[in-house]
């Protein structure tokens, strides 16, 4: 008699572990969904503490020689908000959406070293409590950048200035550690049939942010270890009393520091590479020219840290080639503009709230870049070197670009973490102030920059005319952390109260939107075989020729994740990795 | 610019250059025939790169740049090291690359090139792309020497053989980045460009210390009488960024072209098994094993 072979079990198991629960479990996970929650969590607390430190700053220069906050702990201020907004909020933010979605998007079931992510993740809040214990002692105050000599033992002798070394340390070797897992991660777990050509778009932002990390954390790590030496061990490398060179922290501290504006933005790009196509019904235009965009902007973004120190004494020749090669990255920067609004040119556009935001995204963020090519011109950056233009600048750039990515991402991908939908009307509102208020903060302070507003002073006097530029951008970043509030609003009601969301309630593209939502321990039952760049739209179609193979058109849409995998199964045979 | 300085008349007419640059067109025009005959295609691209880089070869040899490099300025020689060294030898070696040569050249050149002959051999030698980067490190570290540097720019025969050396170097390192011998067993894309990148690194060891030291190196072009307005030390700036500029956007340009290609390619090979599996799922099914 003929048979055919039954599969048999490969694994046999004789005690099962209980399930943990409780705060523990998440103390001691090593899920990489939990860990990505966790990140996010966090690095939402530091960005509310780094918002009131901004308006604490705003409320001191609303109106000429205040006197709410003195000229110490605006100096504190100042740096505690950079600082916090730069290391524990927008890279770790980042950390913290690539944790929970790339093994989603690549079809993993976890992180390559999942142990080592949980490493990374404790290590960052180890930075962060350290950094912030400094407010119960004495703060630091020499800048998020501690250029030297302000931040060397004679100008900054607390420990203050300490936290912020140690910060640099733990939060940077974070982030190296995160970068080596994010890279194999996505090298070697990626879905059967998921080629380079087939990576989505954001997984190309968050794998060049890692290889970005990867290469300027170490310089970093070094300038904060000779700072360290220089300031307890009486080494001589900033101290030109005795042969060192404040200009080398400088170069060092930039080298690192202008690659970290790209280790920010990258993966904001990816995030809005993803919403486009999604809420424009198109697929993304020029999937390549945007990956290759994202690799070239990579590499430009270590030729260019000098624009930072554009009034150094630097050979004019040098400035002239720091200004070229500045310039430069507007062209991969404009290829990823034209292909976005290219990608919604014609769509059947869907307004939803991820796609406020990345619109908002893409006319703020050009605007900051236009900015930035003016400065980026060195007789310009000269005049308005050190002014509020420049402030103006990078909050244009980080602000808008950033954070408006950050609240796209999360609008994007709430429903698939937590189950539920975030309100519309609420997300739309809180669009409007944000944008709004950020219009109003920041436009503003371009003129402040021109009419001459110097940056980091405590306050000014009353005739230089610069009063009711400052009072409108006061009243703008209150409209702004309004608009910030009432998403945090929007979070907690829906949390409890939400629409219940479904597998796949955008019709999204890429392969997260495949599992359940919250997505199980396991991440998928079945692993599909990926046969584009948007697996989702292939395995919709299948179901939908199936469908009709069967006579049941009425059928045609995606129902449950069970019935798509087991569709997919069927549909696709010997293209699924079975658990 | 002062009474001496060459202008932009100051073309050079050296034969042997002429000649030199003649006979290779003529080659390439030779090879680009035979081609053409034998496949009916046009190889308009490749044309295009072969005849700039012989552009740029002759651009830095005859024109004016010689002469001002000679004697004037640092910044010019240090151009025209650049062009002979890597942008020339670029595009003309991007200009044979496939499938041009397989269909271009003679069957005796062609078995000369094959695996089995000595030649071919020794191109597809798992040696031949270390030697010819530490050739390229080598020739761009020992002319920059500031004693030889000088040595070199006043004498016209250790001229000849560092701008022949660098013209060489350039054309080993760019074999190995564009491998452009017909065949199999090309090396690896990731490969070819570490090689590229490489290389970069070692020029920057040369172009670096230009840009941003603040003294002159280069004794010769320290005194020489300052024909074009431009001091010794911004002359030699200008000499070090020019040179990391270009090195590194054509570093930025084959990486982005790779990458290019790459994404392309690996999106064409998945499809292709994709078809394969679907053709062999397509068949009919096989008989259940018997285990009775």
């Amino acid at each position: 008699m003929a048979t055919s072979l039954a599969p048999s079990p490969q694994i046999a198991t004789h005690r099962v572990e209980r399930e943990p629960h409780g705060w523990t479990s998440w103390v001691t996970t090593t899920d990489h969904k939990r860990i990505g929650i966790l990140y996010l969590v966090t690095c939402f607390v530091f960005f509310m503490v780094g918002g009131v430190e901004a308006l604490l700053m705003r409320s001191q220069l609303a109106v000429p020689e205040n006197t709410l906050i003195n000229a110490e702990h605006y100096n504190q201020l100042v740096t505690m908000h950079g600082t916090t907004m730069i290391f524990l909020f927008v890279i770790p933010v980042w950390a913290g959406f690539a944790n929970y979605m790339v093994p989603l998007m690549i079809g993993a079931r976890d992180m390559a070293f999942p142990r080592l992510n949980a490493l990374s993740y404790w290590l960052f809040v180890a930075g962060g409590v350290v950094f912030y214990s400094s407010v119960f002692w004495n703060p630091p105050d020499a800048g998020w950048f501690s250029y030297t000599p302000l931040s060397n033992g004679t100008y900054s002798p607390t420990a203050g200035q300490d936290t912020w070394i140690y910060l640099i340390h733990l939060t940077g070797l974070a982030s190296a550690i995160g970068a080596i897992n994010i890279v194999v991660t996505i090298a070697t777990m990626r879905a059967p049939g998921m080629g380079w050509g087939r990576l989505p778009l954001f997984c190309w932002g968050v794998l060049t942010q890692a290889i970005m990390l990867i290469v300027a954390i170490p310089v970093i790590a070094a300038a904060v270890t000779m700072l360290l030496t220089d300031r307890h061990f009486h080494s001589c490398y900033f101290d030109p009393r005795c042969g060192g060179s404040p200009l080398l922290w400088q170069h060092l501290f930039w080298f690192f520091g202008h690659p970290e504006v790209y280790i920010m933005i990258l993966p904001g790009f990816g995030v809005i590479s993803e919403v486009l196509p999604v809420f424009a019904r198109k697929p993304i235009f020029g999937y390549r020219a945007i990956a290759a965009s994202t690799v070239g902007i990579a590499f430009l973004s270590v030729l260019v840290w000098a624009h930072h120190m554009f009034t150094a004494p630097i050979p004019l020749v040098v400035l002239a080639f720091f200004m070229i090669s500045s310039m430069a990255i507007a062209v991969p920067t404009g290829v990823k503009v034209i292909n976005w609004v290219a990608t919604l040119w014609r769509g059947s556009i869907l307004f939803r709230t991820p796609l406020y935001f990345a619109c908002g995204f893409l006319v703020l963020f050009t605007l900051g870049g236009l900015s930035g090519v003016m400065l980026a011109i060195f007789p310009i950056d000269w005049q308005l070197h050190g002014s509020y233009f420049v402030v103006a600048h990078f909050h244009f750039v980080l602000v808008a670009g950033a954070v408006s990515a950050v609240m796209s991402a999360l609008y994007y991908w709430f429903p698939k973490m937590t189950g539920r939908m975030l309100s519309e009307s609420l997300g739309k509102l809180s669009f409007w102030f944000q944008f709004v208020g950020f219009l109003v903060t920041f436009g503003i302070q371009h003129s402040l920059g021109l009419s001459g507003m110097p940056r980091r002073v405590y306050t000014y006097n009353a005739d230089t005319g610069w009063g009711t530029d400052n009072l409108i951008s006061t009243i703008g970043a209150f409209i702004l952390a309004t608009g910030v509030l009432l998403t945090v609003a929007n979070v907690v009601r829906s949390l409890k109260r939400g629409v219940p969301a479904g597998p796949d309630p955008w019709k999204a593209n890429t392969l997260e939107w495949f599992s359940t939502s919250p997505p199980p321990a396991h991440n998928f039952d079945v692993i599909p075989k990926v046969t584009s760049v948007e697996p989702m739209k292939d395995l919709r179609a299948q179901i939908a020729q199936r469908s009709r193979d069967d006579g049941a058109l009425r059928t045609a849409r995606v129902r449950a994740p069970v019935s798509v995998a087991g569709a997919v199964q069927s549909t696709t045979p010997g293209g699924g990795e079975h658990v | 610019m002062s009474s001496g300085a060459p202008g932009w008349g100051a073309w050079s007419t050296d034969p042997g250059v002429i000649v030199a640059i003649v006979f290779t067109a003529a080659a390439y025009g030779a090879c680009y025939r035979r081609a053409h005959r034998r496949t009916g295609r046009r190889y308009i691209s490749q044309l295009l790169t072969f005849t700039t880089g012989l552009g740029l070869l002759t651009l830095a040899l005859l024109s004016p740049l010689d002469a001002i490099g000679d004697r004037w300025l640092l910044s010019a020689h240090m151009l025209q090291h650049v062009l002979l060294a890597d942008i020339a030898p670029a595009l003309l070696v991007l200009g044979v690359g496939p499938p041009l040569l397989a269909h271009g050249l003679s069957p005796e050149l062609l078995r000369a090139l094959s695996p089995r002959a000595r030649l071919g051999r020794l191109l597809r030698s798992r040696w031949f792309a270390p030697v010819a980067l530490g050739l390229w490190a080598a020739t761009q570290w020992g002319w920059s020497i500031p004693v030889v540097f000088d040595a070199a720019a006043g004498n016209p025969w250790l001229h000849a053989v560092e701008h022949l050396s660098l013209l060489g170097s350039g054309l080993l390192l760019w074999m190995v980045v564009v491998d452009p011998l017909p065949g199999q067993g090309r090396r690896a894309v990731w490969s070819r460009l570490g090689y590229l990148g490489a290389s970069r690194a070692a020029a920057a060891v040369v172009c670096l210390p230009l840009t941003w030291l603040d003294r002159t190196l280069y004794s010769r072009y320290a005194d020489a009488p300052r024909g074009y307005g431009i001091s010794g030390l911004t002359d030699q700036h200008i000499a070090g960024a020019g040179m990391c500029l270009i090195e590194f956007l054509v570093f930025g340009v084959a990486f982005i072209s790779v990458f290019l290609d790459l994404l392309g390619r690996e999106e064409q090979g998945t499809r292709l098994k994709e078809r394969a599996s679907e053709s062999n799922r397509d068949e009919p099914a096989r008989e259940p094993v018997n285990i009775s």
